[in-house]
């Protein structure tokens, strides 16, 4: 096992307390418990004898890849950034319940339901549902 | 494949490279970057999931660390399989990325 001792004139440093904060809190990210003490002694080992700004520079990169970091150790495969990204967002008037762009849709057994074309959200409810859905006006 | 492979990024390719440099070496994340190029917050996720796979095996370094001065550190290591896994795709990266380049910008021979 390699080690490597700190030499006589160059004391060594211990984590920063600014650092060490910054190391902690991305760890919050973690799930809590053996993973996050693993990961936070990890970190808090690679500050130990580095120059303050190093120190600093590392716990900022540290904290800005926290997510990355957890969605890796949950097996995610993927950034939480790039499953953001690749994830289509539903239009705001959906999102607010505002407005729908209803169209009829089959199931697989071919059954007749109203949909929203943009979220997928179902419509069924309102007093006219038992009439709309057996092919009745919208 | 999709499964026992992770995404071949240019960072996962980079610190595939600096682990099979010597792939019996034991190094910690911040050489890993160093070796790599790489800042350490980039590095982790990376070993997380290289880890993950199996390519990759982390243990605490055997110290006391009221002699040695400073906290024991996390150490990796390719395994035997993992090296030859990322052998493999690092060639099936680079042949990607090849015929890439040269493809023809205009789309046209």
């Amino acid at each position: 096992m390699r080690t490597q001792p700190h030499s006589a004139a160059e004391p060594p440093r211990p984590a920063r307390p600014w650092p060490a904060r910054t190391v902690r809190f991305a760890t919050l990210t973690l799930p809590r418990g053996p993973l996050r003490d693993r990961y936070r002694q990890e970190f808090l080992a690679e500050l130990y004898g580095q120059p303050s700004g190093e120190q600093a520079r590392l716990a900022r990169g540290i904290l800005t890849h926290s997510l990355a970091l957890r969605s890796a150790v949950r097996g995610a495969g993927g950034s939480v950034l790039e499953d953001a990204m690749s994830t289509p967002s539903k239009p705001l008037l959906c999102r607010t319940n505002l407005r729908h762009t209803w169209e009829w849709a089959h199931t697989p057994d071919g059954q007749r339901f109203i949909r929203c074309r943009r979220c997928l959200k179902e419509k069924d409810d309102g007093p006219n549902w038992r009439v709309m859905a057996t092919g009745g006006p919208m | 494949m999709a499964d026992s492979e992770p995404r071949m990024t240019i960072a996962t390719q980079l610190v595939l490279r600096a682990l099979l440099e010597d792939p019996q070496q034991e190094l910690y994340g911040l050489q890993i970057g160093q070796a790599a190029g790489l800042p350490s917050g980039t590095v982790h996720p990376i070993l997380a999931r290289l880890e993950g796979l199996r390519w990759l095996e982390s243990f605490w370094e055997d110290i006391d660390p009221r002699d040695e001065g400073r906290p024991a550190r996390r150490y990796y290591r390719l395994t035997a399989a993992g090296a030859d896994s990322a052998r493999a795709a690092l060639v099936r990266a680079s042949v990607r990325n090849r015929g890439f380049v040269t493809r023809p910008l205009g789309g046209e021979a």
